[in-house]
């Protein structure tokens, strides 16, 4: 509906009633014939009507200041019941919260202990008993075992044995003798669960420069250290193996190790 | 009510009296329904003042008589006008309370639909600037443009003529506009 200014002043003539005849015959005939101008005038009657009726304006103002008086009323008369609604539902609002926490621990700490794997289970999968005769063919020692009695001891798996007899052995042993020997003993102390012990040999050999020994011996602290649940060192230890040589068997088991610690 | 008969009468004058009374009585009941039905205490002030404004408009008709008692109109108007406001804003509070029927009551549906008009009108009428509310207010007053333009400084009666145009021009169209026009005409 838009009104052109003309018609606009005609029907605020009319319904102001400022017409004479001879203008309201016709515009009362105009008006029969066009909807949009009836529209128009409906309108325009139902807004001056709703804008000068004061009275209406005043009883509206009279009733919202009620509303506001009564309303207040209302709110302090029924006061009491809705900090009990509002406790009650604060309540359950805090049971529901409680219960999400306790089910997300419970699940988040399942998940952890699914994923970490025990570290002596572990230990247990990954270490195998060191098998002198596989590293004595590698190896280009001079020594003979089979002349020692004492290396027999190993080989049979006399343990205890061949750590007594190892213990006090001559000063004239080359220095590559006493690698093998020295790290056979830790083998030894690990396989009677004496760690601490065959921690301290292997470290030795770990850090002494030009033994055969290094990365087997940087393998078996891991080992050791996972056996007392220090997963951390025995990560490092694990890093130590891969870094010393990146083939033979100590380097893809590390790797695979290492992957099921992170 | 002491006398239901003479409400009506003394409603149509306006009496503030009567008005307390009605608020007294009967809005804690119409209020506590609203709260009921997903509405505020806000909500609840308007409607109960809505409802006494139909009955208002109502009263002006000589022919109108109660049939039933005063607190029987309130509840009947204020429960149609509250479930009219929930269903245009069914959107914004989801789906009806299933307890909320319309109540069918004929003879103050063109009350209800006037009031819901009235307000709309004041509504867009507030929203104009100033000077457009002063030409408008005066010119309802009977003010010849002469007048207008004197009273509010305007350069000629032909410039108040011509701004009274444009001020009522921009009345209708926000009216026309409003989404809730449509359905108050049809």
């Amino acid at each position: 509906m838009n009104v052109d200014e003309k018609t606009l002043a005609q029907i605020d003539r009319y319904l102001s009633d400022q017409m004479d005849g001879d203008e309201r015959m016709t515009f009362e005939e105009r008006l029969d014939k066009d909807p949009a101008l009836q529209e128009a005038l409906q309108m325009n009657r139902e807004i001056h009507q709703t804008l000068a009726d004061t009275t209406s304006l005043d009883l509206e103002k009279t009733l919202a200041a009620l509303g506001n008086e009564f309303g207040q009323k209302y709110q302090s008369e029924n006061a009491d019941q809705a900090p009990q609604k509002e406790h009650k539902s604060n309540r359950t609002k805090w049971i529901i919260i409680a219960t999400i926490l306790v089910i997300t621990t419970i699940v988040a700490l399942y998940t952890l202990l699914k994923k970490q794997p025990n570290s002596q289970d572990l230990y247990a999968n990954y270490y195998e008993t060191y098998d002198w005769s596989d590293q004595n063919r590698s190896s280009d020692t001079t020594f003979e075992p089979n002349d020692s009695d004492w290396i027999q001891e190993y080989q049979k798996a006399n343990f205890d044995e061949f750590l007594t007899k190892t213990n006090n052995l001559p000063d004239t042993l080359t220095n590559s003798l006493q690698y093998n020997i020295q790290f056979l003993r830790a083998m030894a102390l690990m396989e009677t669960q004496q760690f601490d012990a065959s921690i301290t040999i292997l470290e030795e050999l770990l850090n002494t420069s030009n033994t055969a020994y290094k990365q087997a011996s940087a393998w078996y602290l891991a080992l050791a250290k996972l056996h007392q649940k220090n997963t951390i060192e025995a990560i490092q230890y694990l890093e130590r193996t891969t870094q010393l040589s990146n083939r033979g068997k100590y380097y893809s088991q590390a790797k695979r190790l290492l992957n099921e610690l992170k | 009510m002491t006398s239901e008969k003479n409400i009506i009468e003394r409603i149509r004058l306006g009496e503030p009296a009567v008005f307390r009374k009605i608020y007294s009585s009967y809005f804690p009941s119409i209020t506590k329904y609203i709260l009921n039905n997903q509405g505020s205490l806000e909500d609840a002030k308007d409607v109960f003042q809505d409802a006494i404004m139909v009955i208002y408009e109502k009263s002006k008709d000589p022919s109108f008589t109660l049939n039933a008692s005063i607190h029987t109109y309130l509840f009947a108007i204020s429960k149609n006008l509250w479930l009219k406001n929930i269903r245009k804003n069914l959107h914004k509070k989801g789906s009806l309370p299933e307890e909320l029927e319309l109540i069918e009551n004929d003879s103050f549906e063109s009350e209800i639909q006037w009031r819901e008009k009235e307000k709309l009108y004041r509504t867009k009428f507030s929203l104009l600037d100033d000077i457009c509310k002063k030409i408008i207010t005066l010119f309802l007053q009977k003010k010849t443009m002469v007048e207008i333009a004197t009273e509010l400084g305007l350069s000629s009666p032909a410039y108040a003529k011509k701004r009274k145009y444009k001020c009522k021009l921009k009345l209708l169209q926000s009216i026309k506009s409003d989404p809730s026009y449509k359905s108050l005409e049809s």
